[in-house]
């Protein structure tokens, strides 16, 4: 048996449990730089606010109802989704973090257990250990744990363990709803008829070997409760590493974008360190704002090959605004730049250049000890002059919380 | 995260290890133990540990003052006795816990005070345990408003 733990409303969970004045309060969270909504309470969903609603767009909802907005804080949510997935990882060995509000958990050595029951213990121990609501789907395979889910946001744990069950939820569930339906396949799965998860899985297996791939067979088989999909726990080594972010404001200064690119590459390098690799090639891109039509339009992206496999500060640093400098030209307001490292090698494993004798060793060392200071003292202690000190295309943050769990100075007062 | 511990800082231990020796082999070799960490006595479960500080004075009984800092336990119940930190009407607060047999009550420990009843349809809520409270015994220069040691060498 599978079951599929989610965090409900995550990051405005993240944000109430600070601020328990807003428990029945409409709540939303903003994507990075406050442009769209990427997290709202089920009060801010009752006041009709959607999933990706452009923040200037329900300025109006958000004055008359007083929702709370809040600019994403990740380095909040990270720690509290670390706490979540580490409560949950308590109950049982067999753990796949599927992403950072979602856990699937294999509760094979259970079988004896009253799932039902275990489940409600789950989520009161991590209710009441971390402050956030989850909801726990359980299932004999991954896609109907998935489901069982969707069905649990009430009840807060929903079972399917026997076959009625399964039966029944299935043939109310839409089948563009089902973990991996994507739009395209679910218009295909329409046309031919098929609106429910039961509808899917009771045409003949031939049929389905015939008109899908792989997958939609592996589905089929999910969804009468034969697992396919094993639980994943280790993720591969990144291929690639990229970071980017839309700046504050549009931006024709080169020194600004130069600045940006600079601490890009800084989290890029951190990164890549965090990974033991280096990187052989270094993409550099810069892009205007494709959907401001009026203004002109340039993108450009430059790979730069290094001498080396290398993955310090001040080097990788070097090559990007090397490209930069290439690819710069004025007279565009551009809203982006984006580094990105690929070609990534285990650090262990770097042949060394017989032209460029000096693998960096001396820089790498710097690198990690600027790592350990800005772990200890918060990101961006200790930084090279080429980010600059005032950043002034800094992305825009109007509603940031503070670090409550992260930052010694941020921790809460009291009375 | 968890933040690393402070003895990981290198200004303040410039050997990587201090028991390594290249002339006479230490006759203290097989007896090397970790040294201790206050973290093994303040904090059993790191991942449902959170701080807070004392912004006044009004917990003084229990000896915690303004700047008092707090370790907070999730994962303990709260009982009679216990510390706990509580949101109550806007405003977040470490108390006593009473516990009596149909109602809870906090207190700050004081005589003759007027003890707060637990109500949790005012919104009020407990928000945690508090295990430890650790005091700073010496005075704080002004001028290190942001609370972090200072690692130069002396």
């Amino acid at each position: 048996m599978f079951a599929l733990v989610d965090c409900n409303n995550f990051y405005v969970s993240c944000e109430r449990l600070f601020r328990p004045e807003l428990r029945d309060k409409p709540v939303v969270v903003l994507s990075n730089n406050d442009g769209c909504v990427i997290s709202r309470s089920d009060e801010a969903k009752t006041l009709g606010i959607s999933m990706t609603a452009p923040w200037f767009s329900i300025q109006n909802i958000v004055k008359t109802h007083q929702v709370a907005a809040f600019s994403s804080n990740y380095t909040l949510y990270a720690d509290m989704s670390a706490r979540v997935m580490t409560n949950l990882a308590r109950f049982t060995p067999h753990v796949e973090v599927y992403s950072i509000d979602e856990c699937f958990l294999g509760l094979n050595d259970f079988k004896y257990k009253d799932l039902d029951s275990y489940g409600k213990e789950i989520r009161e121990t991590v209710v009441r250990n971390t402050g956030i609501p989850i909801s726990i789907g359980i299932a004999p395979s991954k896609t109907l744990a998935k489901l069982a889910n969707r069905l649990a946001k009430r009840a807060q744990v929903h079972v399917l363990d026997t076959a009625e069950k399964i039966s029944s939820a299935v043939n109310e569930f839409p089948v563009q709803d089902i973990w991996g339906i994507g739009r395209a396949y679910a218009r295909k799965l329409n046309s031919a008829g098929i609106l429910t998860a039961g509808d899917f899985r009771n045409k003949p297996l031939e049929w389905v070997r015939k008109n899908f791939t792989i997958q939609g067979v592996r589905l089929w088989y999910e969804l009468w409760g034969r697992s396919c999909l094993p639980l994943s726990q280790s993720s591969d080594r990144r291929k690639a590493v990229c970071t980017s972010r839309q700046f504050g404001k549009l931006t024709d200064n080169y020194k600004d974008i130069e600045e940006a690119a600079a601490v890009y590459t800084t989290r890029l390098a951190e990164k890549l360190r965090e990974d033991n690799s280096c990187a052989s090639l270094l993409s550099v891109r810069l892009a205007t704002n494709p959907n401001r039509k009026e203004l002109p339009q340039y993108f450009k992206t430059i790979t730069i090959p290094l001498a080396y496999p290398l993955n310090n500060t001040p080097d990788l640093i070097k090559y990007a605004l090397f490209g930069l400098k290439k690819i710069y030209v004025s007279g565009y307001k551009f809203s982006k730049v984006e580094v990105a490292a690929s070609g990534l090698i285990p650090e262990q494993e770097i042949q060394l250049n017989i032209f460029h004798p000096d693998p960096g060793l001396k820089k790498n060392k710097l690198s990690k000890l600027m790592d350990k200071l800005n772990n200890y003292y918060g990101r961006g202690t200790l930084r090279t002059a080429a980010e600059g000190f005032e950043q002034a295309w800094a992305m825009r943050r109007n509603y940031l919380s503070p670090a409550y769990t992260t930052n010694w100075s941020d921790i809460i007062k009291v009375g | 995260m968890l933040r690393k511990a402070e003895t990981e800082i290198s200004d303040l231990e410039p050997l990587e290890d201090p028991g390594k020796v290249s002339g006479f082999q230490s006759p203290a070799d097989d007896y090397r133990e970790d040294r201790l960490d206050i973290r093994e006595r303040l904090i059993a479960d790191p991942v449902n540990t959170y701080y807070f500080e004392a912004d006044s004075d009004e917990m003084e009984l229990f000896g915690i003052k303004k700047g008092t800092v707090l370790i907070v336990d999730r994962s303990l119940r709260p009982e009679g006795g216990r510390l706990v930190i509580v949101w109550n009407e806007g405003r977040w607060l470490v108390r006593q816990l009473i516990s009596l047999p149909k109602q809870w009550l906090f207190s700050t420990g004081r005589e003759n005070e007027q003890l707060v009843p637990f109500n949790e349809k005012k919104g009020m809520l407990i928000w945690g345990v508090v295990t430890w409270s650790c005091s700073p015994q010496i005075e704080k220069k002004k001028q290190s408003k942001n609370k972090k040691p200072d690692v130069r060498p002396r």
